[in-house]
């Protein structure tokens, strides 16, 4: 059977090919640096493929079926070729699990079809257009070869077979090693089995940024080689269906980032080529075609140019979408460390705020001792050595600006009213450093978390209590790194606590405006607190207006990863659009829980939703006390 | 890069204003970048007083590769030492004033006194000029409100650096800690210079009296300027401690004098 033989050797030299891709490929991640990996996680692959993969795929119902069908079947028409061809069973019961597979794929590969007929913007054309009639290839190839009795099957039939196979097979086992579409699929699954956070496959919202050694050598990330190993890998994954470019503020503010745009050019750089071929949307303002980079070479400014890295307000909707699962902001943030610490280009007013960070320990150059001059009439104790509290207030960068000094106010009263026992930290706080870590800065966030972690040593408390997500993750999620475990906890969660029947005297919100709830990244995204607030917005008996974007999908204010201050000009600005949201949702009132954001958000020029703290609410409707 | 002339900028110990924590005296980092942009890694760093002073770190970071230090105590002449050191040098760059200490501005011209050479003060920008044999330095130069001047002068000078010089400041982490300090020795150590004799104090705030901001026409303000009229408000004679104070709150927030 000289058919039957053709596909033998056809699937030895697939087999084949696809060993040297896979080794040509795998040497360009070597460039990179070592990485702490387990080798287990290869065994973990499918769970991680099966459940964690798939439950962010399957927000887009349409292309996770379709999805599931082509390399479903794909792969299992694959398998049992292996089976029957590669080992030469040569079965024809076998040849019938084929033909089923194959059909199984060719359906998908019609919905995949349909995608891309009229493809949402977000997709990247170019090399993936021609996949559907590639993979269809492949599939139409199986089934005439295995499904036509062999009688029937003239030479010209099995030739044109042969043919589509041939095509489909080169699509299938080629990519890996000339970086054509299909090495997502091995690319993607050796991503899995070594991701750089492991930890997220256990359900851990992995989100405290590495530290940085500053002990010399190269600080952060100057060339693609500068990355961990199986952060180049992870680039390769990309499958360019641009939902993160979808989700990105700075993207729909016009900023010049494009997070798909970012990784693309980082495997540019990790293959010494240039973006001539990227067929997607490119960064708003910067013309595709002028970057170029290799693993030596310095990504800034030929391969990335420097505004695109300071776009990013870190809010990890890039992330939290991708279904790829690829770390897009330890990257972005990878390199602004380089470009801080080693040749100290920060743009905007940033410079001005590292410098007043280094030495003042404040973001504004404020006077250190002023910081809790927000309660000195409030009678609030200042927590001492040897004193033991339940209660410590970290009140964070928001103590120095008076609108966010109203919240914290309400939010003494609040404790109060529940008569808990807390003290503030007084002057003895520093900056956490989140804004320094952010821009890249990581000396000097090291330097302000060690001198926090010194200061909360000697001091005698159960829980810390913060109204500023960005403090909340930097002392819950970051600092343990640098020996500081404490139970920290954010002032709607400690509410909804104090809630409880007979704690806290409220009275139902007195008020009939439509109200909704504009989740902060830091405390949603990062720390995954999305229903405390809600709880209590809930037991103050007020009905929350969701918005199309709110949750784990919520848009950012724009305030988080400093970039209001490296202040990267755009065509809208994201608050704007956040209450464009507002707007949207029919909210009168937009509840927030985080400093930053009031700020962005109250920052809107015109008419808008008026902008309440969660501790305002509730504090404006405690019972009177006699 | 070298520059065929000689090339030096002092910088002094830092304080932040706030704070007092050490740090680079802006004026001084600001004329550090200017010699910077003119003569590169050409250009010498000195600093008269103590090799560990803590605020040489952040020149380091703002881009001085080496510091040399030459050694001034307390109540030393620094003039006097740093004449001697830099008595061959062809153009010397100054802030305008130091962050602490005496303070007074007077470094550029009782240096360019000691050296017998021309000082300019309040320098915003500074090119450096080939004229036959030697060299020239066009500055231009800061002047009030907004008035700026050009000036050529022959080196060797002084040159005091304005602070609002238009360069951008960067600090880069890698460079403070590759950066080098080295001792210059001193042939002749000076002392005896005259101190000055005050004593520092906080400076006292000057209290900001609470007034309700008026809200009135031009008309009723030419009014009220001709025509005595009766001063409103109310006298709290009545009521508890409590209620008076309330009346005094109540005021207040009805002319937003607070916002709680």
């Amino acid at each position: 059977m000289p058919v039957a033989l053709a596909i033998t050797i056809l699937f030895w030299l697939s087999v084949a090919a696809l060993a040297v891709g896979l080794a040509r490929r795998a040497q360009l991640w070597r460039a990179g640096q070592p990485a702490p990996v387990a080798r287990s996680g290869l065994l973990a692959v499918p769970k991680r493929y099966f459940v964690d993969l798939h439950h962010v795929v399957a927000r887009d119902p349409f292309i996770a079926h379709a999805h599931v069908a082509t390399a479903g079947g794909a792969v299992l028409a694959l398998i049992v070729v292996a089976l029957n061809y590669g080992f030469g069973i040569y079965s024809e019961f076998l040849d019938w699990g084929i033909v089923l597979a194959a059909l199984v794929m060719l359906v998908g590969v019609f919905f995949v079809w349909q995608r891309r007929r009229h493809p949402p913007a977000r997709l990247s054309r170019g090399a993936w257009d021609r996949l559907p009639y590639t993979l269809a290839a492949f599939a139409i190839g199986l089934l005439i070869a295995n499904a036509l009795p062999t009688q029937i099957l003239s030479s010209a039939v099995a030739a044109i077979a042969l043919l589509f196979l041939l095509v489909g097979s080169a699509e299938l086992v080629l990519g890996i090693g000339v970086g054509a579409p299909m090495k997502h699929a091995v690319a993607g699954l050796l991503h899995l089995a070594f991701h750089p956070r492991p930890e997220r496959f256990s359900g851990v919202r992995s989100t405290a940024l590495k530290p940085l050694p500053l002990d010399g050598r190269e600080l952060g990330v100057n060339a693609p080689a500068d990355f961990h190993w199986n952060q180049l890998l992870s680039f390769d994954a990309c499958v360019q269906c641009g939902k993160c470019e979808q989700s990105c503020p700075a993207f729909a503010a016009g900023q010049p980032l494009n997070p798909k745009k970012l990784i693309q050019d980082l495997v540019c750089g990790l293959s010494g080529t240039g973006d001539t071929a990227y067929a997607g949307s490119p960064y708003p303002g910067i013309a595709i075609g002028t970057h170029a980079g290799a693993p030596d070479k310095a990504i800034v400014p030929q391969l990335i140019e420097p505004q695109t890295l300071w776009s990013c307000t870190t809010c990890r909707a890039c992330v939290e979408e991708c279904p790829m699962l690829i770390e897009h902001v330890d990257a972005i943030v990878g390199i602004r460390r380089n470009l801080n610490l080693a040749r100290g280009d920060v743009p905007g007013t940033a410079p001005d705020i590292l410098a007043n960070l280094r030495e003042t320990a404040t973001q504004g150059g404020s006077d250190n001792a002023a910081r809790y001059n927000w309660a000195i009439d409030l009678d609030v104790q200042t927590a001492v050595p040897g004193k033991p509290v339940d209660l410590l207030l970290f009140a964070g960068e928001g103590a120095f600006d008076m609108r966010y000094q109203r919240t914290l106010r309400s939010l003494v009263k609040i404790l109060k009213a529940a008569k808990v026992d807390f003290a503030v930290l007084g002057e003895s706080e520093c900056d956490t450093g989140d804004t320094a870590r952010r821009l890249g800065d990581e000396a000097t966030f090291q330097r302000l978390a060690k001198a926090n972690i010194a200061t909360l040593a000697g001091l005698d408390f159960k829980r810390i209590v913060t109204a500023d997500p960005h403090v909340l993750h930097s002392l819950r999620n970051e600092y343990p790194a640098f020996g500081g475990n404490y139970s920290v906890v954010h002032h709607t969660a400690l509410i909804d606590e104090l809630m409880t029947p007979g704690k806290l005297p409220v009275l139902e919100f007195r008020n009939s405006r439509a109200l909704t709830y504009h989740d902060p990244c830091y405390l949603g995204r990062y720390n995954g607190e999305f229903e405390a607030p809600r709880s209590v917005l809930r037991k103050l008996g007020v009905n929350v207006r969701e918005m199309d974007r709110s949750g784990p999908r919520a848009r950012c204010c724009g305030g988080g990863g400093g970039a209001p201050l490296t202040d990267i000009p755009g065509e809208r600005r994201i608050p704007d659009m956040r209450m464009g949201d507002v707007r949207g949702a029919g909210a009168e009132i937009v509840a927030v829980a985080c400093p930053q954001c009031t700020a962005m958000l109250e920052g809107v020029a015109g008419d808008r939703a008026e902008v309440l703290d969660i501790a305002e609410l509730v504090a404006s409707s405690l019972e009177a006390r006699p | 890069m070298s520059a065929p002339f000689s090339i030096a900028v002092l910088v002094s110990a830092g304080r932040h204003p706030v704070s007092g924590v050490p740090r680079a005296c802006r004026g001084d980092a600001v004329a550090m970048a200017i010699g910077h942009s003119l003569a590169g890694s050409a250009l010498r760093v000195l600093h008269a007083g103590t090799e560990d002073e803590p605020s040489l770190k952040d020149y380091m970071a703002y881009g001085a590769k080496n510091i040399e230090v030459v050694p001034v105590r307390e109540g030393d002449d620094a003039i006097a030492a740093l004449a001697s050191v830099l008595r061959g040098v062809d153009v010397i760059l100054t802030g305008c004033k130091a962050e602490q200490g005496a303070g007074s501005g007077l470094l550029p011209y009782l240096l360019a006194e000691a050296l017998s050479r021309p000082v300019i003060a309040n320098a915003l920008e500074v090119k450096i000029e080939r004229k036959d044999s030697s060299f020239d330095a066009r500055i231009r130069q800061f002047l009030p409100k907004g008035q700026r001047r050009q000036i050529a002068c022959a080196t060797p000078l002084v040159i005091a650096v304005h602070p609002f010089a238009p360069v951008s400041l960067k600090y880069a982490y890698a460079r403070q800690i590759s950066g080098q300090i080295e001792v210059i020795p001193l042939t002749n150590p000076t002392c005896g210079a005259p101190q000055p004799d005050w004593v520092l104090e906080k400076a006292a705030r000057t209290r900001v009296r609470l007034k309700a901001q008026e809200k009135k026409s031009g008309h009723a303000r030419l009014l009220s300027a001709i025509v005595s009229e009766v001063k409103g408000g109310v006298v709290a004679f009545e009521g508890t401690t409590v209620d008076k104070a309330q009346v005094v709150l109540n005021y207040l927030r009805e002319h937003r004098l607070v916002d709680f």
